[in-house]
């Protein structure tokens, strides 16, 4: 190993990096935490946590630091190197090397969630049933057939496609659909207006971009489609919360349209037989809620409670119980019930990763005690004899 | 040598001080029996069952900032004599002065003139009474204004508004008792109650079926005669609708009957007043009780005759209560809250504190450190068994509030110190014991007025997601164990600094040094708790709502707790710092414990924005600036002193 190479190895291992990473990492975190009162969670969890460099205002004065991204990179360099493969092996430093296991294996939950997870919300009323769920925050642009009956076959563009046309317009083609769709200036928060506004008209009507909100679930997405062909181009309007999709029509076949937030199917479906709200008595504290459904794969049924902190889980799918509506629902209404839809591959993993995190730490600060306790007596036992 | 037995004495001596309030009451005093009765009669309140002794108790800390009530006479009330003058007796409840008011400008603007008052005093419902109309215009006013927007006379008169509500709301409670109805104001109801001179709703309640029949039949009659009935019966309904408003508001005393254990809500009188009138067999029952309540206001006078009659109330209300199962923990709530721990385990504490000050004039005296360890010890058990009445009486793990989070942090705080004492007998983690041990029950006293005034109970119901002991008892006692430790190597760290600095016994280095050794042990004890109860809060999080991990607030908190212990132990292990670097990082993880434990929920942001921090604020940043001075003066003490740097 070259005299720059251990040098680097022995900097990138010391307990000195890992002190400058923690105390990043608890700059960030307290910087985050204290942001979201201004800015909310989704923009200070993109700006802190899931980044690589930013730069936090403190006073108006500006302090560059590395993003939540790149410190857990190296931190997690630091604690394969310097805790796992540099560090002394002996009895006495087994515990800290299990506490080591169990950091990495919380770290790896993290990035197995980040990268092969996937989260929804699946709103049913009572006696609806959906094999679906859609995302919070993620959208998609779905073309399909407007006339045919059945099963329909959907074209759809993804919500990373969707995103490239916010900076220049983007071009999709299919071959279910006889035109070619041009994407523009999309916006993650807009509403169509009739006032001015920096965006172009498309008929009477134009996009107003507006503040993003501080939940990304709050969001409601626009953006301007151009669908062409050689028999001509129509233009128009794509919002999230458009009543019916945009209908074009070619050739004498009429397509629909329609941006809407990101949908997955499940591998079963879900029929919500009956929900329940309860209240303490007397009050409107909630003291439970809960949704009887009807779980359906295939030719099997069965029925299944899900409630606040006893989720479904089936099939790589986790169902929670997550809050219910209408907020204004009177006596007698008929309410639905919102299940939080989560696929994480990661699921249990933070439980193994706490408990050897808890083995390693008992071990090691056991061993301390043990130590601190001896000295302790080994030194009445002098000034005894003293 | 004073003995142990005396020191034992002395203590007795000092819980004779606080012995609960005098029961009496104005004009006639109730009796003995009386006032053990009403304070154990089940009320329901707040969504769960509790004697109405704890009910009132809240009722009065809220209002007047303690439990008790000094009469005109200098006679001293508890909760339920207080309670019992307010339902039976109002025209006398209203003459004690029990609002208590911090700021006189809340008066003034009231119009209310009180020459003879304080800026902070007490007033009467008597003194306020000319202001009331313009104390609820300028309640109704503030009410308009954003909650965090208000200012401090704003939020008083919010809540003086909100006590004078209450209060007559309390006294109203037995207006149907006391009051007659129009009951001869039509034909049709003067030949249903003619003779009839009784007050209250029973006579109404008897003759329930004829009335009904009186008003089922309105339509056959001739015009002229069923508008005058139709009159008569709207000014009977409203009168009533007028005398039972206050019964909703306050607490109920009718359980449902055992053959409907679905059923959870019990009935208030209105309620029970409206269901008998209807005919319902729910209400039907409660006529009893309904007619004990009228015969309790007529024998408010003879307190014999009260005392029996209001037993053979309080023998049906239980009656129904242990058939249903809710009667079970109500005489235990009785005895925790006679029992006073907390208050009782102050003073211990205190005591503790005392013996060891004077312990250092005379370090030899055996009786000295016995009574340290009297006291102390006897602290410590006071809490604990607080605590687990508390978990007996409530069915969860010891904590589940913020309220609950102070009294478990102290008491672990306390434990571990005894402990670390016992392992190195130095008499310095004792000392930090006896501080954190006061100051913890200091601290659960000054948030309980604070709960009162929120929740009116310090053993809220929980909302739903919180309702899974499992989790409580892993990752919230867990947590809280962490901030325990947090704090206490905090302490130790304080003593370690403010000796040094002040120079005190500096030739015990090796005290010093034992010092630093229990910090550093306090601090793997904390991180190993607050490493794993974060991560099982994850876990809950995970199992409940899907999500590890969700960059909350509070969930940031506890990680800064972590991070921070891990600087210290890294930077220690690298050699980095050394004893006054480890003291100086422990204060600023004591700063990071209080962030994380009260600061994260006055951001009002996140899923844990819970409990009642208003006015809380205030404190935590004269904690910031205080430990922020105290810092800067050991960096002034370590840069300018090389000698006292040498020795550190």
């Amino acid at each position: 190993m070259s005299g720059l190479c251990k040098k680097l190895w022995g900097l990138s291992t010391s307990y000195g990096t890992a002190c400058v990473l923690l105390i990043c990492l608890f700059l960030l975190t307290l910087f985050g935490t204290l942001e979201q009162v201004e800015h909310g969670l989704y923009a200070v969890q993109k700006k802190y946590f899931e980044s690589w460099v930013l730069v936090h205002e403190l006073g108006g004065v500006p302090i560059p630091l590395p993003g939540g991204v790149l410190c857990m990179a190296l931190l997690s360099w630091n604690l394969i190197a310097g805790g796992l493969i540099r560090i002394r092996k002996s009895s006495s430093t087994a515990g800290v090397i299990i506490v080591h296991v169990g950091i990495l294996v919380l770290f790896a939950a993290g990035l197995v969630k980040l990268t092969a997870s996937d989260d929804g919300y699946l709103r049913l009323y009572e006696g609806e049933e959906s094999e679906e769920y859609v995302s919070y925050y993620l959208w998609e642009l779905v073309i399909f057939d407007a006339e045919s009956a059945g099963e329909v076959a959907e074209f759809v563009v993804s919500d990373e496609q969707i995103r490239l046309a916010e900076h220049e317009p983007v071009r999709v083609n299919h071959e279910l659909v006889p035109f070619e769709l041009e994407l523009r200036h999309f916006r993650e928060n807009a509403r169509p207006t009739r006032e001015e506004s920096e965006l172009p008209l498309a008929g009477d009507w134009r996009l107003l971009e507006l503040e993003r909100e501080p939940e990304a679930a709050g969001n409601v997405a626009g953006m301007y489609a151009t669908a062409r062909s050689a028999a001509g181009e129509q233009t128009a309007i794509l919002w999230g919360l458009a009543e019916r999709p945009w209908v074009v029509e070619f050739d004498g076949r009429r397509w629909a349209v329609l941006l809407q937030h990101k949908r997955y199917r499940m591998p079963f479906s879900i029929h919500l037989d009956k929900f329940t709200k309860l209240e303490h008595p007397g009050t409107d504290i909630p003291s439970e809620f809960s949704s009887d459904v009807t779980q359906t794969s295939g030719a099997v049924e069965r029925a299944v409670l899900i409630r606040m902190n006893e989720p479904l889980r089936d099939d790589g799918l986790v169902l929670f119980q997550s809050s219910w509506g209408p907020p204004n629902a009177g006596p007698g209404d008929k309410l639905f019930s919102v299940f939080s839809v989560v696929r994480n591959p990661s699921d249990h993993w933070p439980l193994y990763s706490c408990i050897i995190l808890s083995l390693g730490l008992l071990v090691a600060f056991t061993q301390k005690l043990l130590k601190y306790v001896s000295a302790q007596n080994r030194q009445r036992a002098l000034e005894a004899e003293a | 040598m004073i003995r142990l037995s005396s020191v034992c004495l002395f203590l007795l001596a000092l819980f004779a001080t606080s012995a609960p309030a005098q029961e009496g009451s104005g004009g006639v005093a109730w009796t003995e029996r009386t006032l053990e009765l009403a304070d154990t009669l089940p009320v329901q309140h707040g969504g769960r069952v509790k004697p109405l002794g704890t009910y009132a108790g809240f009722q009065l800390l809220r209002m007047n900032g303690k439990r008790s009530v000094t009469t005109k006479s200098g006679e001293r009330l508890g909760p339920t004599a207080w309670i019992l003058d307010c339902l039976f007796k109002p025209d006398v409840a209203r003459t004690y002065e029990c609002f208590r008011i911090q700021n006189d400008e809340v008066v003034q603007a009231m119009g209310v003139r009180g020459e003879d008052k304080r800026k902070s005093d007490r007033y009467s419902y008597n003194d306020l009474e000319d202001g009331l109309e313009e104390l609820f215009l300028l309640a109704d006013t503030a009410h308009r204004v954003v909650a965090n927007e208000r200012s401090l006379l704003q939020a008083q008169t919010l809540e003086l508004a909100s006590n004078v509500r209450d209060f007559l709301r309390i006294t109203g409670v037995l207006s149907f008792a006391r009051e007659d109805l129009p009951l001869l104001g039509s034909k049709g109801l003067s030949e249903i109650f003619a003779g009839s001179s009784r007050a209250g709703v029973l006579v109404l309640l008897e003759s329930a079926a004829e009335l009904r029949e009186l008003w089922v039949g309105l339509e056959r009659l001739p015009e002229l005669e069923r508008d005058a009935e139709q009159a008569a019966a709207a000014a009977l309904s409203s009168r009533i609708d007028i005398l039972l408003e206050p019964t909703q508001y306050t607490f109920h005393i009718f359980a449902p009957t055992a053959d409907a254990p679905d059923e959870a809500e019990w009935l208030g009188i209105g309620d029970a007043v409206m269901h008998a009138f209807a005919d319902q067999q729910s209400g039907l029952e409660c006529l009893s009780g309904i007619a004990a309540l009228e015969d309790l206001v007529g024998l408010r006078g003879d307190p014999a005759a009260f005392e029996a009659r209001f037993k053979e109330l309080h023998e049906g209300v239980v009656g129904r209560a242990v058939l249903r199962g809710d009667y079970d923990q109500v005489p235990l709530e009785v005895r925790f809250y006679r029992g006073d721990f907390f208050y009782r385990a102050l003073l211990c504490f205190l005591l503790s504190f005392l013996l060891c000050c004077v312990s250092w004039l005379v370090p030899r005296s055996a009786w000295v450190v016995r009574g340290i360890w009297a006291s102390l010890l006897g602290g410590t058990g006071l809490v604990i068994l607080g605590i687990v009445l508390r978990c007996i009486i409530r069915g969860r793990p010891p904590v589940s509030t913020l309220y609950e989070t102070i009294l478990f942090t102290a008491v672990v705080g306390v434990l571990v110190a005894i402990a670390i004492e016992a392992m190195n007998r130095q008499r310095i983690a004792v000392v930090v014991a006896t501080v954190l041990g006061a100051g913890g029950m200091f601290l659960s006293m000054k948030y309980e007025l604070k709960e009162a005034a929120s929740a009116g109970d310090t053993m809220p119901s929980l909302v739903a997601v919180l309702d899974t002991n499992f989790w409580l008892a892993t990752h919230v006692t867990t947590v809280t164990m962490g901030y325990a430790a947090g704090l206490l190597a905090a302490l130790l760290a304080h003593v370690w600094l403010i000796g040094k600095m002040f120079g005190v016994r500096l030739d015990l280095k090796q005290s010093y040094k034992s010092l630093t050794r229990m910090i550093y042990g306090v601090l793997c004890f904390g991180l190993l708790f607050s490493v794993v109860g974060t991560i099982l809060g994850g876990i809950w999080a995970n199992y409940s709502w899907g999500r590890f991990w969700g960059w909350d607030p509070k969930e940031n908190g506890a990680l800064l707790i972590c991070i921070w212990e891990l600087v210290i132990l890294h930077a220690r292990l690298g050699g980095y710092i050394r004893d006054f670097g480890l003291c100086v990082l422990s204060v600023i993880g004591g700063v990071v414990v209080v962030f994380s434990w009260w600061g994260v929920n006055l951001l009002g942001v996140g899923l844990h924005s819970y409990g009642f921090t208003e006015g809380v604020s205030m404190i935590l940043t004269t904690i910031y600036w205080l430990e922020a001075l105290l810092l800067v003066l050991a960096f002034a003490w370590k840069l300018r002193s090389p000698k006292a740097q040498a020795s550190a």
